[in-house]
């Protein structure tokens, strides 16, 4: 990818975040569909690129009730997942944030970990968020770690939430305010 | 009003669930613009009766919510409604919400009773397997109906949402449907 055709919207150390791109619909539909990448995220239903492309048309309210960046490796010089905020609300400022790695050969590297951490500072910093929430399913160790060590604290356990390999499993919900994480940045 | 022909879907003892008739949008709209009654539900944004309407208006698919008008029966009038939304097929969970529209039958266990038909629909018709529902925490007498038809307190979401100048906590109830199971016993 050409760097002066890249639309930077965030820099990081090792990723930028780009507004997603229509072209590359082919890419995170093969990551929505990935059975190991879908299996926590519970995308249960098949996606083409083409019910990508739909959902990515009908996105144009504003202000925005759902923010979806692509995350880009610099040194590989591809897109590796996505981030997003979702179900942004205005009135309480209060969003929901997830991350999917979707290349699974880039897992452990903490990618998703500096996704998360920009998306917490572009949610205070630029959105005047107040609380960001994210949550994670009981069996998803590898995600409960990486939120609390960004400093999301566990808010909440919807027991039996989610169907999951035949049984129903928790759901675990974890928050941070703005007023914490100024703290811990100070 | 004339009085409506009446077709309960739920009999309760001293109300029936009927389903929702667009010939009473304009009460339904009344409803959700009241201080009163807006306050808790946060309704912050006024409703017309247009899009009450279009709210109301047949959908095609599968229902992601399932509205009933509460319909008093001694007084021959609707006076809110009630029902399930966010309803999961897969995961078999649904948020339950209730609003008595006229606050003159506030306090008359009506919501209680309401409750207790929506919650028998949800597992023993709709084979839902967890019923929630996020009340507001100074919503005192509504989260007080929930834990008196069984609800159990799953947790608090903290300083969540905005009210009279302050965030508060919401208060998060569950109902999953080994608890309704054993309450038949």
């Amino acid at each position: 990818m050409e760097k002066n055709t890249r639309l930077t919207f965030i820099e990081g150390e090792r990723i930028e975040l780009l507004p997603i791109n229509p072209e590359n619909v082919k890419i995170h539909a093969r990551w929505e569909n990935d059975p190991k990448a879908r299996l926590y995220t519970r995308n249960v239903f098949p996606v083409s690129p083409e019910d990508l492309k739909k959902r990515l048309e009908q996105d144009q309210e504003r202000p925005k009730r759902d923010i979806f960046f692509e995350i880009y490796h610099k040194e590989l010089d591809k897109i590796v997942g996505f981030v997003e905020f979702h179900n942004i609300n205005y009135i309480n400022n209060a969003a929901y944030l997830s991350v999917l790695i979707g290349e699974k050969e880039l897992w452990g590297n903490y990618l998703g970990t500096e996704a998360a951490k920009l998306m917490i500072k572009y949610g205070f910093e630029e959105l005047n968020l107040v609380k960001i929430t994210a949550s994670a399913l009981r069996p998803n160790k590898g995600a409960c770690r990486i939120i609390e060590s960004i400093g999301m604290k566990l808010e909440l356990v919807l027991k039996n939430q989610v169907y999951f390999d035949g049984v129903y499993i928790d759901e675990l919900k974890f928050c941070i305010f703005r007023e914490e994480w100024e703290q811990m940045n100070k | 009003m004339e009085k409506p022909e009446v077709f309960p879907f739920i009999l309760g003892e001293n109300i029936d669930l009927v389903a929702i008739n667009l010939e009473h949008v304009n009460l339904y709209a009344k409803w959700i613009n009241d201080p009163r009654v807006r306050r808790y539900a946060r309704n912050t944004i006024p409703i017309t009766v247009e899009e009450s309407k279009k709210w109301f208006e047949p959908r095609e698919g599968i229902k992601e919510f399932v509205t009933f008008e509460i319909y008093h029966k001694k007084d021959k009038v609707p006076i809110g409604t009630c029902g399930y939304e966010h309803i999961d097929w897969i995961n078999r969970h649904a948020n339950t919400f209730m609003s008595i529209g006229e606050p003159k039958y506030w306090n008359k266990n009506l919501g209680t009773e309401a409750s207790k038909l929506l919650i028998d629909y949800g597992f023993g018709e709709l084979n839902f397997h967890k019923i929630y529902a996020g009340i507001f925490e100074p919503n005192i007498g509504s989260w007080s109906v929930a834990e008196k038809d069984g609800f159990v307190l799953e947790g608090i979401e903290k300083k969540t949402i905005y009210i009279d100048g302050e965030y508060v906590d919401a208060r998060k109830y569950r109902y999953l449907k080994e608890d309704w199971l054993k309450s038949k016993e």
